[in-house]
């Protein structure tokens, strides 16, 4: 009964013409992306972030989710199309993707990633709605030794699934942290690292800090390629999977969306971990896997549907603790926070409409992405054509004007491009990213978690481990660290990630 | 010398500086941290991981060496296009949105993505008149005037 009235409370302010709108805005401006290579959710997200302080934060936040979802589903189109993903979770769908279209079956290619996302995405708002509730009672009893502790494992999780190394990784998320610190101290209120500039005291922003990381360094990465030769696929035709497709396909979707629904509400897990998690899985229990990677529809259904499964699990751990799984939640959490809303579990009981209205947003959402990706999908492949050499340049501008917009302040511009080339030498030097702006956002949120156990057992470290959830985390954590060093289990690892990139 | 080798020096440098601010800010008591609680920690953990890095340049086969991640890469492109992003950040408030946005697209469009002179005008015109109305004046975002005065 919960269940259903929620769904209507939540489809009340979710139909409201201004949101409907934003949800339409949301998830365009996504697909928009998802298509387009060189910029992603998060720095698009970002970019976006300080247009929304005139709007409710349920629509601001209503539009920002689209934009994450919205670029699952775009971000197949050029996969399949081009041979390029259009964004990292579309990394594994162009190994069948775009054979399957070099074999002129880009239509079910497509029809089959747009279906499969829409179901996995569908099911997996359902689990979103049904379980926020059962999770929100548990996240109650939490204290800050949990919240602690449940931080650290999202941060090492993400360590430990980084594709290059992980002794790197955990590095990245070393400085996210100390990062995070930069500003004043939320207990003493004195300064710390602020080097004197005082636009520093409010610490450093989150939109200079993505954008720079994810938007400015991912042009210069592609600024030092060669001019991609590679033809696009023009000519689409057919994109209604047949029978057959649907046969091969139904179950790789439904695994796809309860693996990636799973992997999305784990901290540090996500939508790119979903889809390249759910293809290994379909190929290593497909009776032929030699298929795959040649052609294969279940090697573009499963990760199509994991990828937004995850999407929207991934709101879970936002939602009901305030702790972001993900690079992008953490953008969203900042979204809320700029509004004066602070996510965790008295959410639901004090913000009911923002609570239910985003998420029953999502269903409609994800009913508009279907009508872009499928009768529209011609609008997207013209898109495809715009070159390289017009694109980059003009996502330059938008990073500037997104950063500059948020406090009309020049630091945060200059501090934006300083992530930027700062992000474009640590990628080169196989640092990844996404565990340093994860542990950025998480950092404050960790210091006073951490402060505050302390304070509460006086200084005794035993508060971590004789909390059972605080404990059980600390254990799973110290695990994946030890295995990870292993040579055994690391050779395994390996194996996976390899298997994964074919 | 080797990129990891680089990297780890660089960390093992940062994790050093951290540990110093931390300490001159006070680390405190497990009972009552201090400001530099938290900092102090990260830094070690930095530094811990960047010397691992560091000796594992020396041990681990297959290192790649510095010169080898720019090698037969386009690097002066970036190079340029920092230099353009750094003037065009100096010059944004005083000459304004319109005027700075089109010389920096047109600077980009011509010398680093080498477009003819009439694509990249007309193309730096638009993106620039188009993204000043869109986000100044349908989205009220306040850019700077400069010598336009709009």
């Amino acid at each position: 009964m919960d269940f259903f009235s929620n769904l209507i409370g939540g489809l009340s302010v979710a139909v409201q013409p201004a949101n409907l709108l934003y949800c339409f805005v949301g998830v365009f401006v996504g697909t928009l992306i998802g298509v387009l290579p060189g910029i992603g959710p998060a720095g698009t997200m970002a970019i976006l972030l300080p247009f929304t302080y005139g709007i409710s934060p349920e629509a601001s936040v209503i539009m920002l989710a689209g934009i994450y979802y919205g670029a699952m589903y775009g971000g197949s189109t050029t996969s399949i199309l081009v041979n390029i993903p259009g964004e990292a979770a579309s990394v594994v769908t162009t190994l069948d993707g775009y054979q399957m279209a070099l074999q002129g079956r880009a239509g079910p290619a497509l029809g089959i990633a747009a279906f499969g996302s829409f179901i996995a995405g569908t099911l997996s708002i359902v689990g979103l709605q049904a379980l926020s509730p059962y999770l929100v009672s548990v996240a109650l009893r939490f204290g800050p030794a949990e919240y602690f502790s449940l931080m650290i494992l999202g941060l090492i999780m993400l360590s430990y699934l980084a594709q290059k190394s992980i002794l790197k990784a955990l590095m990245m998320a070393g400085v996210g942290v100390l990062l995070g610190t930069i500003g004043q101290d939320p207990m003493t209120g004195g300064a710390r690292f602020t080097f004197g500039i005082p636009e520093l005291l409010d610490g450093i922003g989150i939109v200079p800090l993505v954008i720079g990381i994810f938007g400015i360094s991912e042009v210069l990465m592609h600024g030092e390629k060669p001019a991609d030769q590679r033809s696009v696929i023009t000519r689409v035709s057919h994109l209604f999977p047949t029978r057959r497709d649907w046969v091969a396909s139904k179950w790789a979707i439904i695994r796809g969306g309860v693996l990636g629904f799973i992997l999305g509400i784990l901290p540090g897990g996500g939508a790119i971990l979903a889809s390249f998690v759910s293809y290994a899985v379909e190929k290593r229990i497909s009776k032929t896997p030699e298929r795959f990677g040649h052609g294969a529809i279940e090697g573009v259904a499963a990760p199509e549907s994991a990828n937004n499964a995850a999407a929207g699990s991934a709101f879970i751990p936002m939602l009901t603790l305030g702790i972001p799984a993900n690079p992008i939640m953490a953008i969203l959490l900042g979204a809320l926070m700029i509004h004066g809303i602070a996510p965790g579990p008295l959410l639901m009981k004090e913000q009911p409409n923002l609570f239910w209205g985003v998420i029953t947003s999502m269903y409609i959402g994800n009913i508009m992405l279907l009508v872009l990706n499928l009768p529209l999908i011609g609008l997207w492949v013209k898109l495809l054509r715009v070159p390289h050499t017009i694109l980059f340049p003009l996502i330059l501008l938008f990073c500037i004007i997104g950063t500059y917009a948020e406090n009309k302040s020049l630091v945060d511009v200059a501090l934006m491009l300083f992530f930027g080339g700062f992000g474009y030498v640590m990628r080169k030097f196989g640092y990844e990213p996404a565990p340093l702006v994860l542990a950025f956002v998480m950092g404050p949120i960790l210091e006073n978690a951490l402060r505050q156990a302390l304070i509460i057992s006086d200084g005794s470290f035993h508060i971590f481990f004789s909390r059972p959830i605080s404990a059980a985390c600390l254990v799973i954590a110290a695990v994946l660290l030890v295995s990870s060093f292993i040579p055994f289990l690391k050779r395994k690892r390996e194996l996976v990630v390899e298997e994964v990139e074919g | 010398m080797k990129a990891d080798g680089v990297s780890g020096l660089f960390w093992l440098a940062t994790g050093l500086i951290g540990i110093y601010g931390s300490v001159t800010l006070g680390i405190g008591a497990a009972h009552d941290p201090g400001s530099g609680f938290l900092p102090f920690f990260s830094s070690i953990f930095i530094s811990v991981m960047a010397l691992t890095i560091f000796i594992q340049s020396f041990l681990a086969k297959g290192q790649r060496n510095l010169s080898s991640l720019w090698h037969g890469k386009f690097w002066k492109r970036p190079i340029a296009m920092i230099i353009i992003l750094v003037i065009y950040i100096l010059v944004f408030t005083c000459v304004g949105f319109l005027i700075s946005s089109f010389l920096f697209m047109l600077t980009i469009l011509k010398y680093v993505e080498e477009l003819s002179w009439r694509r990249a005008v007309l193309i730096s015109a638009l993106s620039s008149g188009l993204s000043y109305s869109l986000f100044k004046v349908f989205l009220k975002v306040e850019l700077p005037a400069g010598l336009l005065g709009i």
